[in-house]
């Protein structure tokens, strides 16, 4: 079944609408699964080929068939319609579909709109400081195939368009400006953020496995940013804490299944505390990343769980901004039950013979925690362990009994995990942390990138609580004194900006950090508290106040858009100040009843009043000999004459007396 | 009646009020401009709503940003489209006559003398039917030609009703329109009756001469040729000889012209059916080059021909027992 129906638009103008559709869609198509690209760019060549050579659209028979098959194909895909990139996945297929479809000014309304919506969804994968060009060129290119769609009788020049739709867009960004500022926001999601989110985003996971951290330890992503409202803490001190992980399978280390309960722990800090600001880089995970340990107040919607670890009440999808406080010296939950200690000391049965034969005679020779601990952390100091990026991999089914006796070389992760279980096996509550240590100064604030991540152990001692032990640290003090590039040798490759090298290049990129961070800062970071905070250092606090700035603000740019939409609307005629002079001289005589008549000139008028006003004569006289030489007289208006023209048009007063 | 319709009616009767009928040509002006948003316009802002909801769901700068943008943009556009109509100057030229039955054509002629061009501008008897198809686009100093159709109407004289310019340029979320109210008139000529009787012979000053044929048959001279002579009247036998045309004229008194007379239609009670009548046969008799002279009640035109003639014949037709005003 074929339908021949009237195309609303010319060839050239589907043509448009299709390049226009393909410049919005790409971004996403990278992300498609590879049919679902081929389906879409197929429909558009074939709508444009369709446009020229006046194809008939399919039936709707075989649209819809075509719509189940592709519906069908993304739910087989993503096992989903719901989350990120099933959403956009199905907009886009659909948006694909519609072409066939598309004839009536309704259908290519559809289809544009549907474009303004693809263009905002760009914005759930990337807020990068280059997304604004996208979103203004993609707002352009979108407003500019919306006006010829409104005017179907012909394309405009591009020119013209574009001009048209550039100016629409110029006058907006006023209005855009202050609606991002003062448009009343309010705290976190409406209904909850698919689970996919933040999917592909690099940093922590929720599981150690060895192996994990040192993949970290290539990228040189940006993991957070820090300023510290006072002097920084020395390097050894910072110590970011990341997740927890409390449970041992024999390879990975997994999270303990207490994390979402509130801590009940008590914590005793000593020393003032570290006050700072964060700018957390989404992650996809639900951490927030703080200085060991947080000690609040907490920033909203988030808490601290009984690993001590401090939790936003969603998955991290976007920047974060959050200020806290932190004390570095403390002692943790010395009351910590028994029952709960107990979980801390589980280890798989009868894994990793080796490794507890040779704790438990250290334990034999010394029954004190403490001492087992610095025996341990020796044996790491004194035998010929390795601190390298590189490690070799662990396949044996004791993967730590491999790693302490055969491989002796490791990463971060290698050597928290082989303590951890050391300190299990000798009876002492212990478990792994993992996060990030150091930071990079950068002018005002600090960059941690994920080649700072690390991991570490936590042991418990009856009198100190929790106590951080960073068997790293045993094996290269360098790590935790100069960072990542100074701990490693030499030959091994790791991201150029870890190393301590102070290239032009390496400076020219934290210049550009600056920048970014600036953006993530007040851009990205903006709010209801930053607009609160603003409003409050305007003087003008409370939803009130915003409200009424919001509304004045708003009907102040439009009168100026207004005035300039009148202004290019003006005919020569009414641009022409001697014209508008002389309009406001007539009226002037109009209200005292002297009127010009149709046919009448300046000068027979002027003739008129004399005889029929003598007071006037003398007045009326002038200004219209002035008139008529400006208007007459030269080409080149005379700036002088023009002043006194308007000066003795402004003082006449022709009152009936 | 729902609120909305009832809404409606009192805004157009507030502005029926404001609006004095003035001769064409008129100007757009500002106090007579009015501007609500188009269903697209409201979808639109459906959007906007939509896409604001998203970027609070997920505190999405850009996202924010993107959607003021839009809001802005459709906020500018209102004022955009509002000067998109006004100082347009509306001029409406002698509107074509027709006969009833037929629908009639009211030329508009568009213009304006300001910088900006001025485009999709749509013109319509009401609101509701205005076509994007339409439209036309008006330079500075040029005449845009558009126009729109009145539905068939009975006979009569009628004023012009008050129409629409509109336009929805450039983003078709808002359309800015005017009501124009000229004091133009066009009149409807009765539908020409279908079955035609002949026209009675009707009792001239000279007796019984005036009659169908009368006019063809008395031969009484030759003349030249002149432009406008039907064929029939060429003596083409002379024009073998000579090689001159020359036309054939006949004995034409007044007496012996038609006489298309109302009161010789007395049979016919219904007096829309004798005007149809006279209708017939002032097109039949201009038709067949006859002269003919029009006798109603009241009116009289006396015999003679051509365009201008019929025009007024039929304008008499029109105008009959209407009283001169318009309907």
């Amino acid at each position: 079944m074929k339908h021949a129906v009237r195309d609303h638009l010319s060839a050239a103008k589907v043509h448009r609408v299709l390049l226009v559709l393909l410049l919005i869609a790409a971004p996403h198509l990278t992300r498609l699964p590879i049919w679902a690209t081929a389906l879409v760019i197929g429909m558009g060549i074939w709508r444009a080929l369709a446009a020229q050579r006046t194809w008939p659209m399919p039936g709707a028979l075989l649209r819809n068939v075509l719509a189940g098959l592709a519906l069908t194909g993304i739910w087989m895909q993503y096992q989903t319609l719901n989350g990120h990139h099933a959403g956009v996945a199905l907009l886009v297929v659909m948006l694909g579909m519609k072409l066939t479809e598309m004839t009536t000014r309704r259908d290519y309304l559809v289809v544009i709109y549907l474009s303004y919506f693809l263009l905002i969804t760009h914005f759930l994968f990337s807020q990068e400081m280059v997304m604004v060009l996208l979103m203004f060129a993609g707002a352009l290119a979108i407003t500019s195939v919306l006006i010829e769609v409104n005017h179907p009788q012909g394309l405009l020049p591009l020119k013209r368009n574009l001009r048209l739709s550039g100016s629409l867009m110029l006058q907006a960004v006023p209005l855009m400006l202050i609606f991002f500022v003062l448009f009343p926001r309010i705290p976190g999601p409406l209904w909850g953020i698919p689970s996919d989110a933040g999917a592909g985003m690099t940093g922590l996971s929720d599981s150690m496995e060895p192996g994990m951290i040192s993949e970290l330890g290539m990228s040189d992503a940006v993991a957070f940013r820090v300023r510290f409202d006072d002097a920084a803490p020395s390097r050894s001190e910072l110590y970011w804490r990341g997740p927890v992980f409390e449970y041992f399978n024999g390879r990975s280390w997994l999270p303990g299944p207490w994390n979402d309960i509130p801590s009940n722990a008590q914590v005793e800090f000593e020393g003032p505390p570290v006050v700072y600001e964060m700018q957390l880089e989404p992650h996809g995970k639900r951490w927030l990343l703080a200085l060991d340990l947080p000690r609040g107040p907490l920033p909203e919607n988030s808490s601290v769980g009984r690993d001590l670890v401090l939790r936003h009440k969603w998955d991290v999808i976007d920047k974060k901004l959050y200020r806290l406080a932190s004390g570095t010296r403390y002692s943790a939950d010395t009351q910590a039950s028994e029952r709960y200690l107990q979980h801390q000391l589980s280890l798989p049965v009868a894994s990793n013979p080796q490794t507890r034969e040779m704790v438990l005679s250290w334990k034999a020779q010394n029954d004190d925690p403490r001492a087992v601990i610095d025996t341990a952390l020796k044996h790491f100091a004194q035998q010929p362990f390795h601190y390298t990026l590189r490690p070799p991999l662990l396949m044996n089914q004791h993967s730590i009994d491999q790693f302490v006796f055969e491989t002796r070389s490791g990463f971060c992760e290698h050597y928290a995990s082989a303590f951890t279980f050391m300190m299990r096996a000798a009876g002492i509550p212990a478990r792994v942390v993992t996060g990030y240590q150091g930071a990079e100064n950068n002018g005002d604030y600090y960059i941690v990138r994920q080649s700072d991540a690390h991991a570490w152990s936590e042991v418990w001692l009856a009198d100190r609580g929790w106590v951080r032990i960073d068997p790293t640290a045993a094996v290269a003090p360098e790590r935790v004194e100069l960072g990542l590039g100074a701990a490693l040798p030499a030959s091994e490759p790791v991201p150029g900006l870890a190393r301590l090298s102070r290239g032009t290049l390496v400076q020219l990129q934290l210049r550009w950090d600056q920048v970014n961070a600036a953006w993530n800062r007040w851009i990205l970071a903006y709010g209801p508290e930053l607009q609160q905070k603003l409003m409050a250092a305007l003087g003008l606090p409370g939803l009130r106040a915003l409200l009424i700035a919001l509304t004045v603000l708003t009907l102040f740019s439009l009168l100026v858009v207004n005035l300039l939409v009148m202004r290019a609307h003006q005919s020569d005629l009414e641009r022409d100040p001697v014209h508008r002079t002389w309009q406001r001289f007539l009226a002037k005589l109009k209200r005292a009843g002297l009127a010009p008549q149709l046919s009448e000139g300046p000068i027979d008028l002027s003739l008129r009043i004399a005889q029929e006003r003598p007071a006037l004569a003398g007045d009326v006289e002038r200004i219209t000999q002035l008139y008529v030489h400006l208007r007459y007289g030269s080409r080149n208006i005379d700036g002088s004459l023009l002043k006194r023209f308007r000066e003795r048009v402004r003082q006449f007063r022709a009152k009936n007396r | 009646m729902s609120l909305y319709q009832r809404l409606n009616q009192r805004f157009e009767n507030w502005v029926v009020s404001r609006h004095k009928p003035q001769p064409p040509p008129v100007t757009i002006r500002r106090g007579r401009c009015y501007i609500l948003p188009t269903r697209p316009g409201y979808v639109f802002a459906f959007m906007l709503l939509a896409m604001l909801l998203g970027s609070m769901n997920y505190s999405n700068s850009l996202a924010f940003a993107l959607t003021f943008l839009l809001g802005g943009m459709g906020m500018v556009a209102m004022h955009h489209t509002n000067a998109n109509l006004l100082k347009l100057r509306v001029h409406v030229p002698r509107i074509p006559s027709v006969h009833a039955g037929d629908p009639v054509w009211v030329p508009v002629e568009l213009s304006h003398s300001t910088a900006k061009n001025r485009y999709s501008l749509l013109c319509g008897l009401k609101r509701s039917e205005l076509s994007p198809d339409s439209a036309v686009d008006c330079a500075p100093d040029e005449q845009a030609k558009t126009g729109f159709e009145i539905a068939p109407q009975p006979r009569g004289v009628y004023r012009l009703p008050r129409f629409t310019i509109a336009t929805e340029f450039p983003l078709g979320l808002f359309q800015a329109w005017s009501w124009i109210t000229l004091s133009s008139e066009y009149l409807i000529y009765p539908k020409p009756a279908t079955q035609t009787r002949p026209i009675p012979p009707v009792a001239g000053e000279r007796g019984q001469r005036s009659g169908a044929q009368s006019g063809r048959d008395d031969f009484s001279h030759l003349r030249d040729y002149q432009y406008g002579d039907a064929p029939r009247t060429i003596h083409w036998k002379r024009y073998g000889h000579t090689g001159r045309l020359t036309v054939k004229t006949f004995a034409d008194p007044m007496d012996e012209s038609l006489w298309l007379d109302w009161s010789s239609l007395n049979d016919l009670r219904d007096p829309e059916r004798r005007l149809s009548q006279l209708c017939r046969w002032v097109l039949d008799a201009e038709t067949g080059h006859q002269a003919y002279g029009l006798r109603l009640p009241g009116v009289e035109i006396s015999p003679s021909r051509g365009a201008s003639h019929r025009q007024k014949c039929l304008e008499q037709l029109a105008r009959f027992g209407t009283s001169g005003s318009p309907a």
